[in-house]
């Protein structure tokens, strides 16, 4: 009888177990076919109003999904405020964009450069509209939406899911730093581990304010994490104060102290994201490092004033003295941090019209 | 079975509900456009690119002083609106209009002495996931997402040389997405109308939108210029509004 018991509770165990590794697979198989939709749609230049901007367009996989300009332009042909953030290993970030710890879901995210008309992106039509324009594109929606959700119908949170969990599989972490940390020692040269020395330096202190595994996270004293962080890094510092066309979070918290605060993007692929800062104001990472040693800019894009005096300004930005040598050191180091493997996957990349079209 | 007990019953509770019903008449309350005392059609001077309100809470005043909830009638079941919200489009000769002219209200029948409502989104539902909201609030254009909100107010406008344009909504907002989200500033004026009579239309006189400033905008940012004159002309600084008015 107990032996009976027993191997009976072991068949509803080992049944329950492949319900469940079923489930997990299905429910793993549907998120796949959600980023594969996703894939499409980042791809698509019909979201927008003039069928000429994807998303991919501001989001580069060969620039880890930046786009190398100084800002990104719109559907219109116009160019924006700031300078396009690149994209991956987004779970690392409480919120998305440069300013704005409201936007802590991707998939809403994806409603700004969408809909956004202060300043206008994509312009995308309502819904209806939307889903008619989306019948024309190369890539045939039907059996993606299909496999992603069971029908094909086009809805806008089908969209803004999709657009997120494509997002979701950016996955970075293949660098030579990383090999190095996982054994490899010939992964790095002499003079990137002399610069991951420096970088890791209290001397320097970058580590505080991109920390982690991903360099995006800052540090209290007590080297414990903290969320949602941005910093003025003191840029500006003119007559008016910081240049009132970005203002960064104080726009959306309208806390006086928050003027000219930016979020402390990673570091990793940093030598394919240039230019830098949240206005695209710095072409090289040189110049990001004169910046950070001096403890502020001067005069930066002809903006006069003394950045290194603005109030606002991180007492995490305090300067520091560095050699021409060391200078270098730490941007073989920087460059230690690309992942190049990451932006040749072609999981990643544009999907091909003729292998979708086998699938019809 | 059917008896006759409950046939009777079953009568007795419709004529019941629709004697409730008829306690009610409906009233319609107009809006438009006046530019200075004039009223705005598509050969005015004044050119009105967009120009919607969201507007909720509603109510008369009674002549005791008593203010009285009112109901919007939704028989036509507009897309524009539902019982407790509408929207308003009132830039004339439009091809794609998005929102209404006037509301219905369902009023009580007696004799009133004010009207007042609120133009903007109740705070319950101006955080809520957009792509779930129901009519007329599922419009993306109308959507201010990187607030997380609405735009209550959408003004674009434009005179000789001169153009105004201002997303009215609640700013200075912290929280999560889903969770609870609040604003330093509401930015949800009540305008209020006193010696209202049913049946009188609102006019909105937009001379006063123009001021010194060339380009007057204010997209709920702290830097933006506008902001002062549209805060001031509703009624959100000490002052009462200066825009709404009743009309003959």
């Amino acid at each position: 009888m107990r032996r009976f018991a027993l191997s009976f509770a072991l068949c509803l165990g080992l049944l329950a177990l492949s319900v469940w590794s079923w489930n997990k697979q299905q429910s793993g198989q549907e998120q796949q076919a959600l980023a594969e939709l996703g894939r499409h749609l980042f791809y698509d230049k019909r979201l927008s109003a003039n069928n000429n901007l994807a998303c991919s367009d501001c989001h580069q996989q060969a620039y880890a999904f930046a786009d190398s300009r100084r800002l990104s332009f719109n559907t219109h042909g116009k160019a924006g405020r700031r300078n396009s953030l690149a994209l991956f290993n987004l779970a690392s970030y409480d919120s998305f964009t440069w300013a704005n710890p409201l936007q802590t879901e991707l998939a809403f995210q994806a409603l700004i450069p969408l809909f956004s008309d202060d300043p206008v992106e994509m312009a995308a039509s309502e819904i209806d509209v939307l889903a008619q324009n989306l019948t024309l594109s190369q890539y045939d929606y039907a059996p993606l939406f299909n496999a992603a959700f069971g029908d094909t119908e086009i809805s806008l949170t089908r969209i803004t899911a999709a657009l997120a969990a494509f997002q979701m599989t950016l996955q970075s972490y293949n660098s030579p730093y990383d090999q190095y940390l996982a054994g490899n020692k010939q992964a790095l040269s002499d003079e990137a581990i002399a610069g991951m020395v420096l970088f890791e330096s209290e001397r320097l202190g970058c580590r505080r304010c991109h920390g982690g595994m991903n360099f995006n996270q800052t540090l209290d004293a007590q080297g414990r994490v903290q969320l949602n962080e941005f910093h003025n890094t003191g840029l500006y510092y003119s007559d008016m104060g910081y240049p009132e066309s970005d203002l960064g979070l104080y726009e959306v918290s309208f806390e006086q102290s928050d003027n000219g605060k930016f979020r402390a993007p990673s570091l990793r692929n940093v030598t394919l994201t240039a230019p830098y800062m949240h206005d695209g104001s710095m072409a090289h990472l040189a110049q990001v490092i004169g910046h950070y040693s001096r403890g502020g800019s001067l005069n930066l894009k002809g903006v006069q004033g003394d950045g290194r005096l603005n109030p606002n300004k991180s007492e995490l930005v305090s300067g520091f003295g560095l050699t021409e040598q060391e200078k270098n050191q730490l941007i073989a180091f920087l460059a230690a941090l690309t992942d190049s493997k990451f932006i040749q996957n072609p999981r990643f990349s544009a999907p091909n019209e003729q292998a979708n079209a086998k699938l019809r | 079975m059917v008896t006759m007990k409950q046939m009777m019953l079953v009568i007795a509770c419709l004529w019941l509900f629709g004697c409730a019903e008829s306690k009610t008449e409906t009233v319609i309350l107009p809006f438009s456009l006046n530019f200075e005392g004039q009223e705005v059609t598509c050969s005015s001077a004044l050119q009105v690119n967009a120009l919607t309100l969201y507007i909720h809470d509603l109510a008369l005043q009674e002549l005791s002083g008593q203010w009285q909830k009112v109901e919007l009638d939704n028989a036509l079941n507009s897309p524009w609106q539902n019982e407790s919200i509408a929207l308003l489009d009132l830039a004339p000769c439009q091809t794609n209009q998005m929102g209404l002219t006037s509301v219905v209200m369902k009023v009580k029948p007696g004799q009133y002495r004010g009207v007042r409502f609120r133009i903007g989104v109740p705070e319950a539902l101006n955080h809520q996931d957009p792509q779930l909201a129901r009519a007329p609030l599922d419009i993306n254009q109308l959507q201010w997402h990187w607030t997380v909100g609405y735009k209550f107010a959408y003004f674009d406008l434009a005179w000789r040389e001169q153009t105004v344009k201002h997303h009215l909504g609640s700013s200075g907002c912290v929280g999560n997405i889903g969770d609870d989200i609040q604003c330093k500033y509401q930015n949800r004026p009540e305008i209020v109308l006193p010696s209202y009579q049913l049946g009188q239309p609102i006019k909105l006189e937009l001379r006063q939108f123009f001021t010194e400033l060339p380009h007057a905008r204010c997209f709920g940012k702290p830097q933006d210029k506008g902001c002062d004159t549209l805060f001031n002309l509703l009624g959100l600084q000490d002052a009462p509004q200066r825009i709404f008015r009743l009309g003959a």
